[in-house]
């Protein structure tokens, strides 16, 4: 498992619009998983409500992760993703 | 104002320029478009117009998506296209594709009744309930049991006119609630027994004529309209600040006394025509006069034009002791009777094939109106059925010379009044075996003419646009579940929810509701997943699994919170109805945002089909079923 951590710039942090981005986007890797921390919280970044109840606003840091598969596309992928978006 | 005279002429050009466009109407974002030949737009051509966003043809329509300020293109739109301001209302829009006139009265018609069918079939059931406890002498109709339960059977035919109000200002597309006033006037308890009084009574010196407007939906329906007309006059003259109170003002003294004084003596005219002459047809040969009334009694009483009827048919009762109308008119509800079986039979949807069963039972103990709105009406065809089965019936009928003796019920509860005092004979006899004929006859006709239809995962999606989800089956999803309205206002297709990400669908498929009422409540039994800080949105997921976003609003978040309560935290188990968020329409407005709530099945691909149930726009009716 690989991971990388990543401050939300976004203001307003994940709500409902990019979470749903973020979901979408992390399915987009399966058989990788991703899985989202924030606080010793931990979800799977594909499953949009459990996103979305982390609570993540601007200027938390989350840890971004990836099991199986190819791990470092996949964070490469969602790094861009967040860097677009959040 | 901006200027979209180019904008329009581009469009209307690469749709085939004005020769081609029937009618054109505007949602929140598209122009739609009814053509007629939609196959000479090309795409391309008019996806490549500045300032048009996307194309669409569906449901008979051809859309091109503008932006939220359509409402401005239109108009332009309009004059270029050589149509006049406001057009066909959107009601006939939908209907307009190569429907008759004849259907699209009875679609609109029906669009004003589908909404208390439930109530009206209750009504049914239960007046068919206190019709056997009578008959069998188990409760007295004088009793105050009897008459409470009768009031709460009767009412919604009784004061139909309100009712109907309601739905048809929705259908209309004008304020519910004044409808449902000019529907109130109509059957007004003092005004109605002050009209019926022998001195009757004055309306600025003219004679307020006597009708009965209790039991029909036709001259609310034509109320409606004229209101309707008057409420889109009346906005365009009265300044915003008073058009709240006074556009109804406008409306009611207009439309009431109009109503009284124009709909009711035309009724009273075209009924007194009818029974005039169809009583001298009678008359003169008793096998033609059978089959008019058997077939076009229903239809009669349908459209409010058989008051005059009654009193023709009491006196015959009274002054010779029979009456050979009264049985024609008997056979009729077999007919319809018959219809309903054949509807149910035929019927592969579990919730129609009910329907039809109920109604059958409500017809055979002499109430016919459930079968009238939930299958003839909607569906003409059914409606010709019964006019079929009951003309030939009552023609046969009328030639034996059957009379009825005695007042009795309806349906079944005829029977006994088809006894000659003096034995039985052809009456009795002639009248079971014409019943058996009209409800055979009907039966078999509307077995035949029923769209048996597929089970219902193909009944259609109601509003155009909400088609279902395509997606691969999981074993997640078996058995079908329901997300009731969380919100009250109108439902819009998840398509036209003006931001691209829950239009699109990346959130998941739903619905967007344009909310009348600050308030969401659990769509269903579940437990709270996730409530944001901001307070705009909240996710519910089910017993089942299923996942579900309400988002209150376009871009709320920025509101931080103000204007929200949420009024649950997450974890808490909640009951389908509970108050989740109230919010303030206004506030929200105010900031600039649109207060469309977005209601999304966060995991809709987990489920094979997700369809949107038409709904009146009520909080907590059936809005989405999944399976």
């Amino acid at each position: 498992m690989k991971q990388f951590t990543y401050v939300i710039t976004d203001p307003l942090g994940i709500h409902a619009r990019p979470a749903g981005l973020l979901a979408k986007q992390a399915k987009s890797y399966a058989p990788t998983v991703v899985t989202i921390s924030k606080g010793g919280q931990t979800v799977k970044a594909g499953q949009l409500m459990k996103l979305m109840s982390l609570g993540v606003k601007g200027g938390d840091e989350i840890t971004v992760s990836a099991d199986g598969g190819d791990e470092d596309a996949t964070l490469a992928g969602m790094k861009a993703f967040l860097e677009a978006n959040l | 104002m901006a200027d979209y005279t180019q904008l329009a002429a581009d469009v209307v050009k690469a749709v085939g320029g004005r020769e081609n466009i029937i009618d054109v109407t505007n949602c929140m974002t598209r122009l739609r478009f009814v053509l007629k030949d939609d196959t000479i737009p090309n795409k391309d051509t008019v996806m490549a117009v500045k300032g048009v966003k996307g194309v669409m043809n569906q449901g008979g329509q051809y859309q091109v998506i503008i932006g939220t300020h359509v409402n401005e293109v239109i108009k332009d739109v309009r004059k270029v296209a050589g149509l006049g301001e406001g057009g066909i209302d959107k009601e006939s829009i939908k209907l307009v594709k190569k429907d008759s006139l004849w259907n699209r009265f009875f679609k609109t018609i029906s669009g004003c009744i589908m909404p208390m069918l439930g109530p009206m079939i209750a009504g049914g059931i239960i007046k068919g309930i206190l019709t056997i406890l009578t008959t069998f002498s188990l409760l007295s109709s004088d009793s105050g049991t009897y008459q409470v339960l009768y009031a709460a059977a009767d009412s919604i035919l009784y004061f139909m006119p309100i009712i109907v109000g309601f739905t048809c200002g929705k259908v209309f597309d004008c304020n519910p609630y004044v409808t449902a006033v000019v529907g109130a006037a109509l059957v007004y308890p003092d005004l109605v027994s002050a009209v019926a009084a022998e001195e009757g009574i004055k309306f600025l010196g003219i004679t307020v004529a006597s009708a009965t407007y209790s039991s029909t939906f036709l001259p609310i329906v034509l109320a409606g309209f004229l209101a309707s007309k008057l409420e889109k006059l009346g906005k365009k003259f009265i300044p915003q600040m008073l058009q709240m109170m006074l556009v109804p003002v406008f409306v009611l003294v207009i439309t009431v006394p109009l109503s009284w004084l124009v709909i009711g003596p035309v009724m009273n005219l075209v009924s007194n025509a009818l029974s005039t002459g169809m009583s001298a047809i009678f008359n003169f040969n008793s096998v033609v006069g059978g089959a008019l009334f058997g077939a076009f009694w229903q239809l009669m009483v349908v459209l409010g034009l058989h008051a005059a009827m009654i009193p023709i048919l009491m006196s015959n009762l009274l002054t010779q002791g029979s009456d050979p109308i009264n049985g024609v008119m008997g056979l009729t509800v077999f007919a319809l009777a018959g219809v309903s079986l054949g509807y149910a039979l035929k019927s592969k949807d579990p919730e129609k094939k009910s329907l039809g069963f109920g109604d059958l039972a409500s017809t055979l103990c002499g109430v016919t109106e459930p079968t009238i709105y939930s299958i003839a009406l909607p569906n003409i065809k059914l409606f010709a059925s019964a006019w079929i089965g009951g003309g030939l019936a009552g023609a046969i009928f009328g030639g034996l010379g059957g009379k009825m003796y005695s007042f009795a019920g309806d349906g079944l509860f005829r029977i006994p009044g088809m006894i000659n005092p003096e034995g039985l004979d052809i009456s009795f006899y002639g009248f079971i075996a014409c019943a058996l004929l009209a409800f055979a006859v009907s039966g078999i006709l509307a077995y035949i003419l029923t769209d048996a239809g597929e089970a219902p995962a193909a009944e259609p999606a109601a509003p155009a646009g909400a088609a279902a989800a395509p997606a691969t089956p999981t074993a997640a999803a078996t058995k079908p579940m329901t997300v009731y309205a969380p919100v009250q206002g109108k439902v819009i297709p998840r398509a036209e929810i003006p931001d691209p990400t829950f239009a699109e669908g990346v959130l998941g498929d739903g619905v967007g509701i344009d909310p009348s009422e600050g308030l969401v409540v659990a769509p269903f039994d579940g437990e709270i997943t996730s409530v944001v800080d901001s307070k705009h949105a909240v996710g519910i997921a089910s017993k089942d699994g299923m996942e579900l976003l309400i988002h209150v609003g376009v871009d709320t978040v920025k509101m931080n919170g103000k204007g929200f309560h949420t009024l649950v935290s997450e974890g808490d188990t909640v009951k389908a109805g509970d108050e989740l968020i109230r919010f303030d329409i206004d506030e929200i407005k105010k900031a600039g945002f649109s207060p469309i709530t977005a209601v999304l099945v966060t995991n809709s691909d987990d489920y094979d089909s997700l369809q949107v149930r038409e709904t009146s726009g009520s909080r907590l009716e059936e809005l989405i079923s999944l399976r």
